[in-house]
């Protein structure tokens, strides 16, 4: 366990180094900024009444920002190590093959959840200084968010130990953002069909990813009461355990696979 | 005692419904204090035998042991400094940042990184450029970053793949002063290189692949007093070999 936080904190403090040089986190921020403060300049122009516009605005924005750059850096940590070759020099360490997959998963978790929370933090401040501010429900917005995030993260590293890099990618944004049309069409078909079909349904609707559970972004721009804790407390327990399931098939398959 | 034991080693790769072997049947041993050079042509199984040693592709059968440990105990490893053919470490990070990783990989204590990593930098010729992000640095500068990552925790095993490539005649000529000053502290040296006057130069043994067979194990002094050179006595085994032989030219 202690050697598992020790590869962790290496290949986080290594990852967060490298995502800053890259200069993605920064571009993300500058184009929420710009997104933000674009949707507050109608106001310039005698338009009135676009709080709930500017926050959504806001908000959609940390969110897109955040799923691209989540499934770009879960998907990209394993194939880049294995494309540049530096994949042997660290399991050349007596590193166990699930030790390396485990922490490259936190470490993608860890990175995303650095750039949402500089993200929330900047376009916070630019909504105070215009005068707009969020309920409490922002801080469960918060919580959700990063546990959505842990999700990403392992079905990310799922893949990309799975499919090439770009097949990776693709996929897990379609998850990501398609995962609310799952939901709600195979809602509608429960009950239609006969018992089987219906076990099928019920089967491929916890199987499937369900990001858009944690999506409070409606309820926050609306100024919603926050939601009972014991549903948080679900939503928690059910992104740990589906983070985990993920993770535990992607170290199955890692584990055989010739470098 | 034997530092690298390799049993009747087979590597198989599979491409659809054809299997092409790669390695068949190795064995040889590796004793303490030894420097092997490990040669061949491309293709003749010399980094597939690596990557087998490694543990990052399973053999088809037989097995290998490092240290009188199986290779699939991932504590056989612990001992062991590990150079892998041409790898571009990470374009973001300066050469002290990657071994710095690297230290940590290894389980070493902070303390300890940064005392190491003065050494290796200083060692290898990396020194001037320790602060500059790897992304700038020339090939010959990477390989020398590698080789500083296999030297971090202070391995009693270097297992070096295609050692010299890349480097400059200044930076081979440097790579043979460090591989004989680590054979003096003690390592056990295995590597692979295409530079013959360079294996001739420091190697204890020699231990030639074609086509996944070993065909010869012959200790440099042995050439040096039967062979016109090293050369010629590569091209005569390689040629002679067929690709089914399997004996061992000793």
């Amino acid at each position: 366990m202690n050697q598992t936080l020790t590869v962790c904190q290496s290949l986080i403090r290594t990852g967060i180094l490298e995502t800053f040089r890259r200069k993605e986190a920064w571009v993300v921020l500058c184009l929420t900024l710009l997104l933000t403060f674009g949707a507050y300049t109608f106001t310039f122009f005698g338009v009135n009444g676009l709080d709930i516009f500017v926050k959504d605005m806001a908000l959609t924005a940390v969110g897109l920002f955040t799923t691209i750059i989540g499934s770009v850096i879960a998907t990209r940590q394993i194939p880049d190590d294995i494309s540049r070759r530096t994949i042997f020099p660290i399991l050349s360490r007596p590193i166990s093959r699930d030790q390396y997959v485990i922490a490259r998963a936190i470490a993608a978790w860890v990175m995303t959840a650095l750039c949402f929370l500089m993200m929330t933090t900047v376009v916070t401040l630019l909504l105070a200084a215009l005068k707009l501010s969020f309920g409490i429900i922002f801080l469960q917005y918060i919580w959700l968010k990063l546990m959505s995030i842990m999700w990403l993260s392992a079905i990310g590293v799922f893949l990309s130990v799975t499919l090439s890099q770009s097949a990776a990618f693709t996929l897990c944004l379609m998850l990501a953002l398609g995962s609310g049309a799952f939901s709600r069409t195979l809602l509608l078909t429960v009950g239609e069909g006969n018992a089987l079909v219906n076990w099928i349904i019920t089967f491929l609707y916890g199987f499937l990813p369900h990001y858009a559970l944690f999506d409070t972004t409606g309820k926050v721009i609306y100024g919603w009461q926050p939601i009972p804790g014991l549903v948080v407390m679900a939503l928690t327990v059910y992104a740990v355990a589906i983070s985990g399931f993920w993770l535990y098939l992607a170290t199955r398959r890692f584990r055989g696979q010739s470098l | 005692m034997d530092i690298i034991r390799v049993e009747n080693l087979s590597v198989h790769y599979a491409n659809g419904r054809v299997s092409h072997c790669a390695v068949n049947n190795l064995s040889f041993s590796v004793r303490a204090g030894e420097i092997i050079g490990f040669l061949g042509n491309n293709g003749a199984g010399k980094s597939s035998t690596i990557k087998a040693l490694m543990g990052f592709q399973k053999p088809s059968s037989g097995t290998a042991f490092l240290f009188g440990e199986n290779i699939n105990v991932v504590a056989s490893r612990q001992r062991v400094g590990f150079l892998p053919e041409t790898a571009l470490y990470s374009p973001y990070l300066t050469p002290r940042e990657t071994l710095r990783q690297y230290g940590e990989l290894s389980g070493l204590n902070p303390g300890e990184i940064t005392e190491v990593t003065n050494v290796v930098l200083e060692k290898t010729g990396v020194l001037t450029k320790a602060d500059v992000l790897n992304r700038t640095l020339s090939k010959g500068m990477l390989q020398r970053v590698g080789l500083a990552q296999a030297l971090m925790n202070r391995p009693e095993l270097l297992i070096l793949d295609e050692v010299s490539s890349g480097l400059d005649p200044i930076g081979r000529r440097d790579l043979r002063t460090l591989l004989l000053a680590e054979r003096e502290r003690g390592a056990t040296i295995f590597f692979s290189s295409h530079q013959l006057s360079e294996v001739e130069s420091v190697c204890d043994r020699i231990l030639i692949l074609n086509h996944g067979n070993l065909v010869a194990e012959r200790s440099i002094s042995d050439i040096r007093s039967t062979e016109p050179s090293l050369e010629d006595y590569f091209v005569r085994v390689v040629s002679d070999a067929s690709p089914a032989e399997t004996g061992v030219s000793r």
